[in-house]
């Protein structure tokens, strides 16, 4: 007989969701979505999931005949405890029928997994008994009585050793339990199924899954078999097998990324394909994971990505240098010895360490389980019988006591943008990055850039924006350790970088003063909060580090960014440019560091281009105009359907050596006219038009001017310069020949321009893995002097003078 | 009248606020309360109701409207006395014996209720002598039984001859349900009606008191 209490009971949302009929177009989609997390975390406070099972020769007076084929019976019990149910029936009493349906749902979601969970036991089990397993039997389903309910629980004492009783009419109590058995023989295989969905007769189940396709999917590394739902998206089910792919709408259906070949079956192109992929794609079965819903059996090939041409910018600069992570493990096994009897375990701990550590309640009731041989608290989780533990200690606190074979350490970097947001997991113990996951920063509903956030926050209050981004980046959390197989408990600490704005915004300290001059902060120092203050959610126990700000326009991700870069200990004069809607510039050596922000305007992001886009899949990044050849690339190669930032530098730069342009940005004659055609399919035009240039030349003149007087507020010249590090969205699509070439960078610079990539998710790593990080970076902003420049006298001219390539 | 619209739309949009604020400001105003229910916050859920059939809504959008509803009535009700509150009729409603499955019977209360009906829920594990203790004590118009095991489904024909044998069958319509429940079973047993889901069991409650 074995008994399990240790499930993972994350739950999957979009099953929950699924089966309430709570489709993302409900209009309570957004109420019930709201709900969940709160009934989730209700959920898991009452739920106490335990399971059972018992391998035994097959009884003679068992009463399901078809089981005396195999030579051994396995029954199982599964059960949530009592206190669940008891909440749903007092939600509906009580009028929160929503609540109550949720909970209900989600209990028996759990209930389903662990179910799953004890079979994996069971067939570790018999495996080292060279046994096979049957799929499973349930009492009730097709032409099992359910009587044998009471058999199963007789079998495995279910009342004493689970709390589970049975009625007169063979039902389970608690409800939230599952009774089944499985028979065992070394004659047969162990089924790749668990539950035959199709000998059930419950047709309308909603779990029901015999519903489920075969998916072949074809990469570069082989062919990879997976069974799956049909209730799910392709890019569901390669999300939730680990399968990367890139996803920069998330999933919504309007980038077109996540192109999928399907190699054999069918499927139906949807509307939204039709108008995103080409005639060509659709006829060569190219089609959107995120809008595929298998019907059949299915063989799909994955493209290839060139992932350098794409863009939600998630690469970072990893340092090889050594490092000390900010949670550390240390084994008491090191200093049990000199453990003395008379005293505290907590004192012993300190003594033998020669610490002076504080400990956390959840540490004091693990470590309780090692001198407590029979306390109910250990029947999940006893240290009595272990030679040797760990303890996981975050500065002066020991946060959690674990066993050495289940000790594991992550963390997360967060970068917050007012366009994306970057997460990376981190296992803090190898000094690894795991897994990134970037998505779009939902706020964008509230506008595009900070200042018309700030403007909606001051009109409609703070609560939507706030509870948008801690969703986002909860959801980000939850994607990345759930396609890695992280368990939330392992989490020990977050680190957040963002511009101010961001950070203000996650944390609910309003930014109405950001917006107006003299621009005043309420706080830029480096915070520390617990998880639950933060996101107003305890699905995560640990810290979270919000890294510090220097001004309002200099924000901790800058600041993260100096901390990659490492700042705090230049040898030589170093400069860090984020280009953005704000061009922010620093330069720095030994002593000293300058800041400054620049109004660069939405320009580089496309934004204010007649024809600009965002870079996506699809947008034109390069261009070259040869006498009256016009020749560009696109993102993803794809079929143009606008034109980005990087292909608007490279446009003007090309059409500049032409004499297409001329050096005060007027359109030589001919185009005076008519703008420059770039793309023409049927009625639909790609063109670049004067105002377009007009626009470009606001943006490269701020920022050129910016970094200009900079360095001669610093007192120096191009040629002290060392390294200028180029980071921001544009990532490694800016060609930096161009940038020169219309006078963006300065061509002295040339040599020493090196992109940076997501510098600050990279300085957010660097902090969880490094302890010194804190001081470092609090140096760093001690060093920083921020440059209102637009107050500077000599400014406006050079911000004129700038305005001509 | 624009403001008993503005409430009924409260309703079938699942808006609480909305709806308190309005159902409120026609009290202050002084307006009938009876009308408010049955112009106002009844004549939303109807409209749940039949969206609801049709499939054009569904269960989680029902229950915010469900709940808009019974917020505005609970603002009402101080004001009417108890005999004057609307009621389609009474129903008393079960999980029988051995049973002790709740939600889908939730379901089914909720709508019902929602319909206008004064429903009376007696809970799970209902033996027959309790279910005749429950007819005696509150003279519905109709009882509800649920059952979700073939096994407990049986109880469903126990409870019904038991109330043959107490002379209590003829003064109530007995409508049935559940997982394993189907209308040739409600017609063998001799119930009055059986309904597939929580939606429908609301209409047959409307058809079997018209009948």
């Amino acid at each position: 007989m074995v008994i399990i209490e240790n499930f993972d009971i994350r739950v999957d949302k979009d099953r929950v969701f699924n089966i309430i009929d709570c489709k993302k177009d409900s209009p309570v989609y957004d109420k019930v979505d709201n709900l969940y997390r709160e009934v989730l975390n209700k959920g898991l406070r009452l739920i106490e999931p335990k399971g059972i099972f018992r391998l035994e020769k097959t009884p003679f007076n068992f009463s399901y005949e078809a089981v005396k084929g195999y030579s051994h019976l396995v029954s199982c019990l599964v059960t949530l405890g009592e206190e669940v149910s008891l909440a749903v029936s007092k939600d509906f009493e009580s009028g929160y029928y929503l609540e109550g349906l949720l909970l209900d749902t989600i209990s028996d979601e759990i209930l389903s997994k662990i179910g799953q969970q004890l079979r994996d036991k069971v067939i570790n089990y018999i495996k080292t008994l060279d046994l096979g397993l049957t799929c499973r039997m349930s009492p009730g389903d097709k032409d099992i009585p359910i009587e044998i309910q009471r058999d199963i629980l007789f079998r495995v004492s279910g009342k004493e050793k689970l709390g589970v009783d049975i009625t007169d009419g063979y039902m389970l109590n608690p409800l939230k339990s599952l009774a089944y058995f499985y028979g065992a023989d070394e004659k047969i295989q162990v089924s790749p199924i668990d539950h035959d969905c199709s000998k059930c007769n419950r047709i309308d189940c909603k779990f029901r899954r015999d519903n489920d396709i075969n998916l072949s999917i074809l990469t570069e590394d082989g062919e990879q078999l997976i069974k799956a739902s049909n209730q799910k998206n392709i890019l569901e089910i390669l999300i939730e097998n680990g399968i990367k792919i890139e996803v920069p709408c998330s999933g919504n259906g309007t980038c077109g990324k996540c192109k999928v070949e399907i190699v054999e079956g069918n499927s139906q192109p949807t509307q939204n394909e039709m108008s995103i992929l080409s005639e060509d794609e659709i006829n060569n079965n190219i089609r959107l994971a995120c809008l595929i819903y298998p019907k059949e059996n299915l063989k799909i090939k994955l493209e290839s990505l060139d992932y350098a041409d794409f863009h939600i910018l998630s690469d970072y600069r990893e340092k090889s240098s050594v490092r000390m992570p900010t949670v550390e493990v240390k084994s008491i096994g090191a200093v049990k010895g000199k453990l003395c009897e008379q005293r505290s375990l907590t004192h012993k701990i300190n003594e033998g360490f020669s610490q002076d550590y504080e400990f956390s309640l959840k540490a004091l009731q693990k470590l309780a389980t090692s001198v407590n041989r029979d306390f109910k608290y250990a029947q999940k989780f006893s240290l009595y019988e272990e030679e040797e533990y760990n303890l996981i200690i975050y500065k002066n606190e020991i946060l959690d006591v674990c066993k050495v074979k289940d000790t594991s350490v992550f963390g997360i970097a967060v970068d917050i943008g007012t366009t994306t947001i970057a997460i990376a997991l981190i296992d803090i113990l190898n000094c690894k990055t795991l897994g990134i996951h970037t998505i779009l920063n939902s706020q964008r509903q509230y506008g595009a850039d900070v200042i018309s956030r700030i403007q909606y926050s001051v009109d409609n209050g703070l609560q939507a924006l706030t509870n948008c981004i801690r969703k986002d980046v909860l959801e980000a959390i939850e994607k990345v350790c759930f396609s890695n197989g992280v368990d939330f408990k392992k989490i020990y600490n977050v680190t957040i970088a963002g511009n101010t704005t961001m950070v203000y915004l996650l944390l609910g300290i309003p930014p109405q003063s950001l917006a107006l001059s003299p621009f005043t902060t309420t706080t830029t120092s480096l915070l520390e909060y617990d998880f639950r203050e933060v996101f107003n959610d305890e699905s995560i126990d640990c810290k979270v580090n919000i890294l510090p700000c220097i001004s309002a326009y200099i924000g901790a991700d800058i600041v993260s960014g100096m901390l990659n870069y490492n700042f705090d200990d230049l040898r030589s004069i170093t400069m860090l440019i984020d280009i953005g809607t704000n061009g922010e510039v620093v330069i720095g050596d030994r002593d000293k560091i300058y800041c400054a922000s620049t109004a660069a305007g939405p320009a580089f992001e496309g934004a204010n281009i007649r024809d600009g886009i965002g870079s996506i899949k699809g947008a034109i990044y390069s261009v070259q105009i040869k006498e009256e050849d016009i020749s560009f690339k696109t993102l993803g190669g794809e079929k143009p359907i606008g034109i980005c930032g990087s292909g608007v530098i490279d446009l003007v730069a090309s059409a500049l050596k032409g004499d297409i342009i001329d050096n005060t940005g007027r359109f030589n004659k001919k185009y005076q006219e008519s703008p420059i055609e770039i793309f023409r399919e049927n009625d639909k035009r790609i063109c670049f038009y004067q105002k377009d240039i007009r626009e470009l030349q606001l943006a490269k003149s701020a920022l050129r001017s910016g970094i200009d007087a900079l360095i001669k507020k610093f007192d120096c010249s191009y040629d002290d310069i060392e390294t200028v590090y180029l980071a921001g969205g544009f990532g490694n699509n800016l060609r930096v020949e161009s940038a020169i070439d219309i006078g963006l960078l300065p061509e002295e610079l040339r040599e020493k321009i090196k992109l940076a990539g997501n510098s600050s998710l990279g300085g957010a790593v660097d902090f969880l893995l490094n302890k010194k990080a804190s001081e470092r970076i609090n140096n760093i902003v001690s060093k920083s002097v921020y440059y209102e420049l637009s107050l500077e006298a000599d400014f406006s001219n050079l911000f004129i003078e700038n305005m001509l390539f | 009248m624009t403001c008993f619209n503005t409430i009924a739309e409260g309703v079938i949009k699942g808006n609480e606020k909305l709806v308190r604020q309005n159902v409120q400001e026609l009290i202050d105003e002084g307006s009938n309360p009876l009308e408010i229910i049955n112009q106002g916050l009844m004549a939303g859920m109807n409209v749940v109701g039949a969206r609801f059939k049709k499939g054009d809504m569904f269960v989680p959008e029902v229950m915010m409207a469900a709940r808009a509803m019974n917020s505005g009535i609970s603002l009402v009700k101080p004001l009417i006395n108890d005999g004057d509150m609307p009621s389609v009729g009474k129903v008393v409603i079960g999980t029988v014996k051995e049973d002790l499955h709740d939600i889908g019977k939730n379901l089914v209360a909720m709508m019902v209720e929602s319909a206008g009906f004064n429903v009376i829920n007696i809970g799970i594990d209902i033996s027959p002598e309790k279910f005749a203790e429950a007819i005696k004590e509150h003279k519905p118009d109709i009882l509800g039984m649920s059952a979700m095991l073939t096994t407990t489904m049986m109880q469903m024909k126990q409870t019904i001859e038991y109330l043959k044998n107490e002379g209590l069958r003829d003064k109530v319509k007995i409508i049935i349900g559940g997982a394993p429940v189907t209308q040739q079973f409600a017609e063998e047993i001799g119930a009055d009606g059986y309904s597939v889901d929580a939606s429908s069991a609301a209409e047959l409650c409307k058809k079997l008191l018209c009948a």
